[in-house]
């Protein structure tokens, strides 16, 4: 990559958009790249997903040494204290190895619950949304984190989901990302789509041709479907109308893609073979390679990478890693080639954190204000299905790397006292403690445990707060 | 006279699950202006059932009714009323020892509410209604002498997922078959409901980023050419052009080739003749001149800009996107005095055509609807008929194959059923309890779900007594996929097995001994081939001699004791009552199973030595029963088989306990103990409220909607149409495609300005 002239395109991009007509459009990014170009400090957070399927045991992210095991699967009573270990002292577990560079921006966070959430082999659109769901029932039921973050950190593109499915075919899948009750945003699975999506402005040596012809088709539609929605009321007109406003927001965004192609085209990932391939790791490789390139180029600030998420797609199989059983087997205690099933989850997991650490090293190449496009961005490492292959959610290990620009205190390993305990929280208090870092600070998020109505289920938590 | 399933004494529960909405309903915001008929009729039902207990003073379950606003636009507030119109639907109140309201009173009721919820926040109303149409109460859609306000909505709906794709194929086929590899389809069956094509998803905006690519695609496939030898060579094998024979030898139509040929100079004429062709094959019509002046403007520009290949391309893509080519039209003309329309003759033909076979009409009923042969209720019949009655049969691949079914049918036995999910329930055969591995080594959910298919399809082929039969038939096919190859591949394998025992005498003899290749046993056979035997499920322990087999009618009754059934309703290690019994409870018998409360753990206990009927004996604790009751039950007969779908008489060295009953089906002729699975199903196969249950959700599978009151004579004209014809399913859903419910609507506006006319005080 060519750091030198990414960034004097990110500074000459401004000289020839700030004039043009998809300024107000662009304000958002180009208050920031003004930023940059002034050397002022950059207050635009980024926010990064990381879902795996089929649990993260609270041990996969507890330092080597502390004992860390699953607590008993019910209300807990006595006292427990907090535990908030400096991570300087301590060796990362074996699945969390990538991430030893990283160590003085990264949280560990065990002991939060989420209860109201249905468990099982996925929360699905609870996950994200700290409510409450259906076991097994794939409704969205609210707002989910990442969507209220993208909505507050406002880029070309709210909201960038990639992720891979069991069947390579699925082109895009519904799984985890809500804006609101029944209003699913999609995963783009297939790497070639997403890359068509962010970078197809600049795919192919006819891409100039192909672009013009695109955003006149969609200029000629949005006026072909304005003329069919003047004869409609009620909720046919309002059918139509969700129909139009996509076609007026493919329309908007071909312009303002249009406007920052220069980027585009520095930053784009290289398509290749891995965008068709039938092997997962490689899908995975290359959604990583478009995410990475979509926040460095601006088109997003949010972006959620799913693998395996949502209860279609427990069966994942890593046969790039040599494992030929799926995920939903090992859960269920599958051994493979002489490998346990926790060893076979640990070899699993130390893939998709190794991409993680290959994500953190583009950001930190990436320079910044006085620092780098890392210094602004949280990546979070997760699972759907809570702690456990089969989660009852009593607790749910949280993986942070970052510190948002200093607002969150990293570089330690934090317990919470068990679901039941004295200062016992929950994971809606971590993602308000992310909303408060990228400076969307707020009571309260998803829906409250009410097993839980006498603790303290609003705000962020205090002690991750710098 | 079928009674209203009713499920009532639910306070406990209900309690539990208001709390949460309660607490929302503190935030609610004050309303503006008031919704018509709420101070007329919500307010004086609220101030006469209800806020007895649920008052702004010490309020049962801190559920405040009396200060309950209108305004549903707020989330809370709509949370609230939706939980209130669930409550009172149900029968779960007013409490049983409260008079209940009277019938009038509380459709005005229950209606007032919906069309709210409808109009301002229809997410809430459909994430209450768990998208289930049950909630309409079952004995007045069945009474002649109740008569509701007729709403059949006028509708924008999107294309079903099947419909789409089987449009592709026909934009796509030619001599070669289709060219539809590699596309992307822009709509996904939806998992959420019962039914996978229902209600009216919007078109998002990466549904929309899909259309695009995939209207591209199928130009791609409409246009694609190479130049070989500098001669200008389409690539297409064939193009289907509606109403036209195709264009033989190269499939690309010519007006098509005259806008991709660079090397032939074109006018705009050319252009226009480009966009009718495109207008002809997806839209089935010729463009109105305006049409055909805007389109060729587009067309021009874009060659302008991006030239005769890319620029033409897209030009030609912008008819697929065309509202025409994504939805279906169901809108009518004006109002009549009644605020009623009738569907357009263009709609009738595109929208039955499209509900009976997933595929666009074919040439003759497109000129029978512009000769106003459809302008009639006999017309639109005789038209029915004569697409279910096509002798043609089926050149489709797969289950299909020379049947006369068409596929919206199967599916909707499918997915009424649901026994599809067989594929995703994962069977390890390893049993949580440590009791050992209790597998069936060729168990697959696949396999099973094909065997299924073919007993529906013959079935449905003969179209009679459907329903019974599909609950009581004892015959099932088994394995009938494998089974053919295995029939293919026996003479193979024992001509292998003589070269074998020429070549290697001693080989042979080893393990085979001193049979004859032709002589050993054919499941022997079967297994030196390769074949998988996927019969375990049915107790067999060879391939049948011919399908369908005929089990003894104490074993088998139809698809509830199907394999693929029993499985897609089992756990991933043994069998799942409460799915069983909720599927019955809600299927057929109307009724609605409250989900589970959130502050509910619910776990069996991990006895080894306990059978799962013992292990749920914790459901009998009173919290739990008042749902468990519901389901239990009902779900308890089906543990005559195992997990597998395995008939079984013992279980854990007992003779296995089948007993269950009917209960709460508001129809005492039902209700009742049974001892086994089989007196279940006979019971159930022969009462009415069961076969009208199957229509309605025939109705709801049809009409991609749920019926409500107004919908009462769609529902009878059709119950009576399926026995008068000796429970012929084709009879009973051309009915239902004749009833005003699908050939009227009402539109939006003309809805709300009779609402609030009859709701003013």
């Amino acid at each position: 990559m060519n750091f030198q002239a990414m960034q004097l395109h990110r500074r000459d991009l401004l000289k020839h958009v700030s004039l043009g007509a998809g300024s107000i459009l662009l304000a958002p990014i180009l208050s920031r790249l003004q930023a940059h170009a002034d050397g002022r400090p950059i207050t635009a957070k980024r926010f990064v997903f990381v879902i795996e399927s089929n649990g993260l045991p609270p041990d996969h992210i507890a330092p080597v040494g502390t004992g860390r095991r699953h607590r008993p699967q019910k209300p807990m009573t006595g006292e427990s204290p907090f535990v908030d270990l400096p991570l300087a002292d301590q060796k990362l577990p074996v699945p969390l190895e990538a991430l030893e560079p990283f160590k003085d921006r990264l949280t560990l966070v065990n002991g939060l619950s989420s209860r109201i959430c249905p468990g099982g082999h996925s929360s699905n659109f609870g996950t994200l949304a700290s409510r409450s769901v259906p076991t097994g029932s794939s409704n969205a039921v609210g707002e989910t984190i990442d969507w209220a973050l993208g909505r507050g950190l406002p880029a070309i593109f709210p909201h960038v989901g990639l992720g891979i499915a069991v069947q390579p075919s699925k082109g895009i899948i519904y799984n985890c990302t809500a804006s609101g009750v029944g209003q699913k945003l999609p995963t783009i699975c297939k790497p070639e789509i997403a890359y068509a999506a962010l970078f197809g402005s600049i795919a192919n040596g006819s891409a100039q041709e192909s672009f013009r012809a695109q955003t006149n088709l969609l200029d000629f539609m949005t006026d072909e479907v304005k003329r069919v929605e003047r004869h409609l009321a009620g909720p046919e007109r309002e059918q139509l109308g969700s129909y139009l406003a996509a076609f007026e927001t493919l329309h908007d965004r071909q312009s303002r893609l249009n406007d920052i192609a220069h980027t585009l085209r520095e930053q784009a990932p290289v398509a290749s073979d891995k965008y068709t391939s039938d092997v997962e790791t490689d899908r995975l490789d290359a959604h990583f390679d478009i995410g990475a390139a979509a926040l460095i180029t601006g088109l997003t600030n949010v972006l959620t990478i799913s693998s395996g998420v949502g209860d279609a797609d427990i069966y994942m199989r890593f046969s790039g890693l040599g494992i030929n059983i799926d995920k939903h087997q090992i859960g269920h205690g599958a051994s493979y080639e002489g490998k346990t099933a926790d060893e076979l989850a640990m070899i699993i997991r130390h893939f998709h954190v190794g991409q993680v650490a290959r994500l953190v090293r583009k950001l930190e190449a990436m320079p910044e204000g006085d620092g780098t496009m890392m210094d602004n961005t949280v990546i979070v490492y997760m699972s759907d299905g809570a702690e456990a292959h089969h989660s009852r959610c009593w607790e749910w290990p949280m993986v942070v790397i970052g510190n948002a620009g200093g607002r969150l205190r990293a570089g330690r390993y934090v317990d919470y006292p068990g679901y039941g305990q004295k200062g016992h929280r929950t994971l809606a208090n971590l993602y308000m403690t992310f909303l408060h870092a990228a400076g969307l600070p707020c009571d309260t998020f998803g829906m409250p445990d009410p097993n839980l109505a006498d603790f303290d289920q609003e705000g962020p938590l205090a002690e991750l707060i710098a | 006279m079928i009674v209203a399933p009713r499920v009532s004494g639910f306070s406990t529960a209900g309690r539990i699950s208001l709390v949460w909405v309660v607490v929302q309903a503190a935030a609610a915001s004050a309303f503006a202006t008031e919704p018509a008929g709420f101070a007329a009729h919500a307010k004086p039902f609220l101030a006469a059932h209800c806020t007895a207990c649920h008052g702004t003073e010490e309020p049962e379950a801190k559920l405040d009714l009396e200060s309950l606003t209108a305004d549903m636009t707020a989330q809370a507030t709509a949370a609230t009323w939706a939980a209130v119109l669930r409550k009172i639907v149900t029968g779960e109140m007013p409490p049983e020892d409260e008079p209940r309201p009277a019938d009038a009173e509380l459709d005005r009721m229950i209606g007032w509410i919906r069309e709210q919820l409808v109009q301002a926040s229809p997410a809430t109303l459909a994430l209450h209604d768990g998208g289930s149409g049950n909630v309409v109460e079952h004995r007045l859609l069945f009474d002649p002498a109740f008569t509701a306000a007729f709403r059949s909505p006028a509708r924008l709906r999107r294309l079903g997922p099947q419909q789409y794709e089987a449009f592709t194929k026909t934009i796509t086929i030619g001599p070669g078959g289709t060219l539809t590899d590699g596309i992307n389809l822009p709509f996904m069956p939806d998992s959420r409901g019962v039914f996978s094509d229902f209600g009216a998803p919007a078109i998002d905006e990466p549904t929309t980023g899909q259309l695009l690519r995939t209207a591209l695609f199928l130009v791609q496939q409409q246009t694609g050419f190479e130049i070989k030898d500098g001669a200008f060579t389409p690539l297409r094998r064939g193009a289907w052009v509606p109403g036209t024979a195709g264009s033989a030898g190269n499939g690309m139509p010519p007006e098509f080739r005259k806008l991709m040929d660079e090397s032939q100079e074109i006018t705009d004429a050319d252009l226009e003749a480009a966009v009718a062709a495109q207008f002809r094959i997806v839209l089935q019509r010729e463009p109105t001149a305006e049409e055909a002046e805007r389109f060729t403007a587009f067309m021009k520009r874009c060659v302008a800009d991006s030239g005769r290949v890319i620029g033409g391309r897209h030009g030609l893509a912008a008819v697929f996107l065309l509202p025409e080519a994504v939805y279906r039209l169901e809108l009518g003309g004006e109002p009549a005095a009644d605020g009623r329309v009738r569907l357009s003759s263009r709609e009738i033909a595109l929208g039955i055509a499209r509900t009976l076979t997933d595929r666009p009409p074919e040439p003759w009923l497109l000129a029978d609807a512009a000769a106003g042969g459809l302008d009639s209720r006999e017309g639109v019949a005789a038209a029915i008929t004569k697409i279910l009655d096509d002798p043609r049969p089926s050149v489709m691949p797969g289950v299909l194959k020379g049947t006369h079914v068409k596929p919206p049918f199967l599916r909707f036995i499918r997915e009424f059923f649901g026994y599809p999910r067989a594929t995703d329930v994962f069977k390890d055969g390893l049993d949580p309890l440590g009791r050992g591995l209790q597998g069936n080594p060729d168990h697959s959910g696949k396999a099973l779900v094909e065997d299924a298919d073919a007993l529906v399809v013959s079935i449905l082929e003969q179209d009679r007594q459907v329903l019974r039969e599909l609950l009581t038939t004892n015959k099932a096919f088994v394995a009938v996929g494998m089974h053919e190859i295995a029939i293919k591949r026996r003479p193979l394998t024992v001509k292998a097995l003589e070269d074998l025992r020429a070549k290697e005498p001693e080989t042979y003899r080893k393990k085979w001994g001193d049979v004859a290749p032709a002589d050993l046993p054919t499941r022997a056979i079967d297994k030196q081939g390769g074949v998988y035997f996927y019969c375990q499920g049915y107790g067999l322990d060879e391939f049948p001699e011919s399908q369908p087999v005929e089990f003894p009618a104490s074993e088998r009754a139809g698809l509830l004791t199907h394999p693929a059934w029993l499985v897609a309703w089992s756990g991933n290690s043994e069998n799942h009552v409460i799915f069983r019994g909720k599927w019955i409870r809600e299927r057929l018998l109307g009724g609605l199973v409250p989900e589970v409360p959130i502050t509910v753990d619910a776990v069996l206990p991990t006895d080894a030595d306990k059978t799962l009927r013992e292990r749920m004996d914790v459901t009998r604790a009173d919290y739990c029963w008042q749902c468990h009751r519901l389901m239990d039950p009902l779900g308890l007969p089906f543990e005559q088989f195992d997990h597998w779908g395995r008939f079984r008489t013992d279980e854990l060295g007992k003779p296995v306990v089948t007993a269950g009953g009917v209960t709460y089906a508001g129809d005492p002729s039902i209700e009742g103990d049974v001892s086994d699975p089989f007196a279940l199903i006979r019971r159930l196969a022969d009462a009415p409220l069961v076969e009208q249950m199957f229509v309605r959700h025939a109705f709801r599978f049809f009409m991609g909607r749920n019926e409500e009151l107004g919908d009462g004579p769609a529902l009878r004209a059709a119950w009576q149409a399926y026995r008068e014809h000796d429970g012929s399913v084709r009879r009973m859903v051309a009915e239902l495609l004749l009833s005003d419910s699908y050939l009227y609507r009402v539109p939006a506006r003309a809805a709300a300005e009779r609402a609030s006319a009859s709701h003013s005080p």
